[in-house]
């Protein structure tokens, strides 16, 4: 193994959950290895990416305007430059436009893993993609998720990535505290998430809700990687924050409400805070399945928040000690450098 | 894919190109046809809250009536689902064929006939692979 290995991964795609996954690996990566690691990133959030913090990580960003043909450059000009030892996909073992299978071959000796999530069958099978996996990949890692590629080469299974250990996860009081909340007060958190649209409409919908939101209700706070918050600063109902990784406020949080990404839907359940999310249709992603029985919200917004209230779900139960899949996945990585 | 709305969903189609389930957070229900709807397709009709469709049909059927409460629905003419309606009533009046030899860059499109008449997308429209680097 190099004294210093470079690591690159390929993290586009939109929204923050294709970087949050890898930047939860990087981060475990590099305490075992050391040595650098590189994100490339096209998500229209880049701007809330530049709140991460952690020596070693580097995001490159390509605009999220860029096509097919310009991500196949901006990959090839960042291999190049970096000549790593180890390349990690998220999700597109072809790249989210191809251009990694473009790639791949020009460069045998590239030791590549993919992190496997639930993709289409159609998508699968149209692309070939277990012939792809088979050819050019060491190792798939399934996580915390199935994967329809785990079979075409060697693969393990782990729980969901998470970009913070529950070690890491601040206490109740410093959490009240980023939530500009007293340190006895947990909010009811909404999230913003997913296309720049779909947060937009977050934004709407916390604006609605603050001027319905009744005081015997817990603070209402909305955290969006989109900006703009000048208009409705004068709202004293909601306060809104721009956070990454968001995880750092959870153990605050009485309740959260968002999109049922990977990210947030799994980072909910291991902070042990309840959720209640909204699923969307995804070309490469599976929300409805992912969410359990009384995850998904449903009717009226206001009612479902006093539903969930009184019926104590969130009551902030003790956050046990959760596993987090980045870390297993990342010592089985170190074994190919 | 489904395309029906689902619960929990604004059950409103919209789309300017391809019509699908708007899909947003609702935030009322439709007091006409029960169907639950977001804040952008929530419109207000005296005290009754309905989907834009059913406002739309309100609006139809209340267009033979003597014009006794035109000022009362006033707003309708800064809202973007209604704009072809106040805006190019001749639209309205001589339907979808006259839409289409007339047509202006403004109005809406094909699919948007479509969610005025609950018209929903097919598979074909959004299964396309490797062909939005926005895809997640």
């Amino acid at each position: 193994m190099s004294a210093s290995p470079c690591c690159l991964y390929y993290a586009l795609g939109g929204g923050l959950g294709h970087a949050t996954r890898a930047i939860a690996l990087a981060r475990q990566l590099r305490r075992i290895v050391g040595g650098t690691h590189h994100l490339l990133v096209n998500t229209p959030f880049a701007g809330t990416l530049r709140m991460v913090r952690e020596i070693g990580i580097s995001i490159e960003c390509l605009s999220p305007n860029a096509g097919a043909d310009r991500a196949l450059e901006f990959v090839a000009r960042w291999h190049d430059r970096l000549r790593p030892e180890l390349l990690i996909v998220d999700t597109f073992p072809r790249g989210l436009g191809g251009e990694l299978a473009v790639l791949l071959p020009e460069w045998p000796g590239l030791r590549c893993v993919l992190i496997g999530r639930v993709l289409p069958r159609e998508y699968v099978e149209r692309y070939e993609l277990a012939r792809m996996v088979g050819e050019h990949y060491r190792l798939v890692i399934a996580a915390g998720e199935t994967s329809r590629l785990a079979q075409s080469c060697s693969s393990i299974t782990t729980a969901p990535f998470l970009i913070r250990d529950w070690a890491e996860l601040p206490s109740r009081a410093q959490a009240a505290r980023l939530l500009q909340l007293d340190e006895d007060q947990s909010a009811v958190l909404l999230v913003g998430s997913g296309t720049v649209e779909e947060c937009k409409e977050i934004q709407d919908l916390a604006q609605e809700l603050a001027r319905q939101w009744g005081p015997e209700l817990p603070p209402l706070r909305l955290a969006c990687p989109l900006g703009g918050w000048d208009a409705w600063r004068s709202d004293s109902h909601l306060v809104t924050m721009e956070r990454f990784p968001l995880m750092d406020v959870l153990p605050g949080v009485r309740l959260l409400i968002g999109g049922a990404g990977y990210n947030l839907v799994h980072e909910s359940r291991a902070a042990a805070v309840p959720g209640l999310f909204v699923p969307r249709e995804r070309k490469y992603d599976d929300q409805f399945g992912r969410l359990q029985d009384g995850e998904r919200l449903s009717g009226d917004v206001i009612a479902a928040v006093c539903r969930e209230l009184a019926e104590g779900r969130s009551a902030r139960p003790t956050i046990r000690r959760f596993s987090n899949g980045a870390v297993e996945a990342a010592e089985q990585i170190a074994r190919l450098l | 894919m489904d395309f029906r709305p689902r619960r929990g969903e604004c059950g409103e189609t919209s789309g300017f190109l391809f019509p699908h389930p708007c899909g947003n957070f609702p935030v009322a229900v439709c007091s006409e046809c029960g169907k639950e709807i977001c804040q952008r397709h929530r419109a207000q009709e005296s005290e009754r809250e309905l989907c834009t469709s059913c406002a739309k049909k309100l609006a139809e059927r209340e267009r033979d009536e003597p014009r006794r409460d035109r000022e009362s629905r006033s707003h309708y003419d800064d809202d973007p689902y209604f704009y072809s309606y106040h805006h190019y009533p001749n639209y309205w009046w001589l339907g979808v064929a006259y839409h289409h030899h007339r047509h202006d860059p403004h109005d809406f499109t094909d699919g948007d006939e479509a969610l005025v008449g609950g018209g929903e997308a097919t598979p074909d429209d959004v299964t396309g692979f490797e062909d939005d680097m926005g895809g997640s």
